[in-house]
């Protein structure tokens, strides 16, 4: 089942690319390309089956895969670009082996910690998961969980429920995709460095990028995934626009590889297209020109099927309740006083390090390298300054929401290149490797080795447990595949997640969960969610009483699922209970059955 | 041609301009005001339970569609409530013993928007 899997990811990221553009750019932009326009192709296969044949199982992976090669076919003939032979340079194997460690410490990382954090992953397991169940793609998620009817980006939900087929459950797939993208990360950075500074930066810009300020993974490890693969795509699209002979299939690619992870960041484009057409009007003349149009509409109308199916939630998250969801869990970003916000937007990282003195120091360099260069890269430092004041605009008023507020992420890739611009010795910054790697100081790459779970009653751990995979195994091979878990920390607004990470039960062993949630995201009834979360209120108070447990039978549920951080179930009132018999416990959870 | 060219661009890099300009105004427009605060009174304790005697106060009397929400970890409601609140509204919430740190929020909505006041309450 592994090598389908393998063969799966392989076809969604590379073989479409490989055939139109192997031997046709460089190694670091042929990559790039091969994995944007292998999204792009793949989206478009399968939407396209779907349309037709909406069954999940390993015949539309086959169809759509043959679609996929004839479609790379067809392209591949459109392609006029030259063939080149390959020949790698001295820069290009400092950047082939930067990319090798880059990828080697993420995937290093992935088997040590398992999966990122289950903020949002949670979630969308369940949300693949049901799919799977069901055997078909539709919205409505019912029994398996409350969402009626929801609209997400569609690489989200498409994509897992395919690799469930071949055996790998959507928890550890997505996990695996936030460490493949965050090796990749300073792909782009390192083009984009290139085409501005003339090459002299752009291997330090992918050593900066990649080890020391990689948003991608920062984002990604503590909670929205999907926002931090749509990074690699943004920053992708933005060297395509910056490339002197425009290919209009990568900048589609990139372009709808955005919509697809999480169309948020399109609003983060505005500054940078602004940027380029005060700058360099023909440059910007991509945005009149037909054949971007028709490739942009052609691979677009993949998401008409997925639009067809999802439209009657398009605008869900931006409904007024749906908002007042959001700010009904969390408010912080709303209420800084001023210094508070700029020090936010400008020092902070996305989530998990507050005012870092890296960022700060970043800034400051940052400035200093654009004065520097100001006369040598005219064009390079006024993009960048440019691109990077109207962007702390866009953040600045945005900053109260909690969606728009991620943006800051985006001084991350300012200042890994204002680093690069001083820093530029490849030597120089494999001693400073070293000591981040000894020093493992936050942000670098090798810090996140260090996050361990945490045991703060209340806190949503970043890193889960291992105790947590032998409770599961223990729920995958000795309880009924009919058994629904009650869980501790209950539900999770949004896509968020609960203290015991219980929600996982469901996409990891199949076993139901009585969960609840006031999704941001999805229609759902709402009398149903209160009610649930009363139950659940006053059978924290008294487990033992008798009419609470009939009204938990009425929901079938049969298991109490307990974590380290019990916030509400405490597990002493459980142990101490004639209703209850403990059938697993470890350090960390407490397993009880309903008697 | 090549007029032409400079033209269409020159007017998209204008439809951009008001695009941005327009997101920043959408962002900036005034949100309502708070509408009044929320105070708890812990008015019993049991080994099990916490009762409160909670209390919102509005700047503004009239009739507004309201919610309470209690969360015990990040994300996660141990208690979310539908209020209609007027000038001065009370009503009681029992919470579970945890010697816990749980936060309070209320959100009014007015005239199509919203705003939300938070407060700490320990049981």
């Amino acid at each position: 089942m592994s090598v389908l899997a393998f063969v799966l990811f392989l076809q969604l990221f590379f073989v479409p690319g490989i055939i139109i553009y192997w031997k046709r750019r460089e190694i670091s932009e042929m990559i790039v390309k091969i994995i944007v326009s292998s999204t792009l192709i793949n989206l478009f296969s399968f939407s396209l089956i779907l349309l037709f044949r909406n069954v999940i199982d390993l015949k539309l992976v086959f169809l759509s895969f043959i679609f996929s090669l004839f479609l790379s076919l067809f392209i591949r003939t459109l392609n006029k670009t030259k063939r080149v032979s390959i020949k790698i340079e001295k820069s290009d194997l400092w950047l082939l082996i930067f990319l090798l460690f880059s990828f080697s410490v993420n995937f290093a990382l992935f088997l040590y910690h398992k999966s990122i954090i289950g903020a949002d992953i949670g979630r969308f397991g369940i949300i693949s998961h049901a799919i799977f169940l069901k055997g078909k793609f539709e919205t409505n998620l019912k029994p398996y969980d409350m969402a009626e009817d929801f609209f997400y980006f569609p690489s989200i939900i498409l994509f897992p429920p395919l690799f469930e087929l071949a055996g790998i459950d959507a928890v550890t797939f997505l996990s695996f995709l936030v460490f493949f993208f965050s090796s990749l990360y300073g792909l782009p950075v390192y083009l984009i460095s290139k085409r501005l500074f003339n090459g002299e930066s752009a291997l330090a810009s992918f050593f900066f990028s990649s080890f020391f300020l990689n948003p991608l993974i920062n984002i990604g490890f503590l909670g929205v995934f999907p926002y931090a693969i749509s990074i690699f795509y943004f920053l992708s699209f933005l060297y395509f626009i910056l490339e002197k002979n425009k290919d209009f299939i990568a900048i589609s690619g990139s372009l709808i590889g955005i919509i697809s992870f999480h169309a948020y960041l399109l609003f983060l484009l505005v500054p940078f297209l602004l940027s380029l057409s005060f700058l360099n009007l023909q440059a910007f003349s991509f945005i009149v020109n037909k054949k971007f149009w028709i490739f942009l509409l052609f691979f677009s109308s993949f998401l008409v099927p997925y639009l067809f199916k999802t439209y009657k939630s398009f605008l869900v998250s931006f409904e007024s309740d749906k908002k007042l969801d959001i700010f009904m869990f969390s408010t912080f970003n709303r209420n800084l006083p001023l210094i508070q916000k700029l020090q936010f937007i400008l020092f902070t990282s996305p989530i998990g390090f507050s005012k870092n003195i890296f960022l700060f120091i970043g800034f400051l360099v940052f400035l200093f390298a654009l004065i520097k260069n100001y006369k040598k890269f005219y064009f390079g430092t006024k993009f960048l300054l440019l691109s990077f004041i109207l962007s702390f605009f866009l953040i600045f008023a945005s900053f109260d929401d909690m969606n728009f507020a991620r943006s800051i992420w985006i001084n991350w890739f300012f200042y890994s290149i204002g680093f690069a611009l001083i820093f530029n010795d490849n030597k120089l910054n494999l001693l400073l490797l070293l000591l981040i790697a000894v020093n493992k100081m936050p942000p670098s790459l090798f810090s996140y080795f260090d996050l361990r779970p945490t045991y703060d009653k209340g806190q949503i751990p970043w890193i889960v447990w291992n105790s947590f995979y032998d409770a599961i195994s223990f729920i995958k091979y000795n309880t009924s595949e009919n058994s629904t878990f009650l869980i501790d920390g209950g539900g999770a607004g949004c896509t968020g997640a609960s203290a015991s990470y219980g929600e996982r039960i469901f996409p990891l062993t199949s076993r139901k969960i009585f969960y609840f949630s006031d999704y941001c995201w999805a229609r759902y009834d709402e009398n149903e969610y209160r009610k649930r979360v009363s139950l659940y209120r006053e059978f924290s108070i008294n487990p033992s009483d008798e009419k609470l447990i009939k009204k938990l039978k009425e929901y079938n549920i049969t298991h109490i699922f307990i974590g380290p951080t019990d916030v509400a179930l405490n597990k002493s009132l459980f142990y101490n209970s004639s209703f209850y018999k403990l059938i697993y416990e470890n350090r960390d959870f407490k397993i009880f059955e309903i008697l | 041609m090549k007029i032409e060219t400079s033209k269409f661009l020159k007017f998209f890099r204008i439809a951009l301009i008001f695009i941005f300009l327009i997101v920043i105004f959408i962002f900036i427009f005034p949100r309502p005001k708070i509408l009044g605060d929320i105070r708890c009174e812990k008015i019993k304790e049991t080994p099990k339970y916490c009762l409160f005697n909670c209390s919102v106060s509005l700047n503004k009397c009239g009739n507004f569609n309201g919610r309470v929400v209690v969360t015990h970890s990040g994300w996660a409601a141990v208690h979310d409530e539908i209020l209609n609140f007027t000038c001065n509204t009370s009503f009681l919430l029992k919470l579970p013993k945890r010697d816990y740190n749980y936060i309070m929020r209320f959100g009014v909505k007015e005239a199509g928007g919203f705003d939300s006041k938070e407060e700490i309450i320990f049981c």
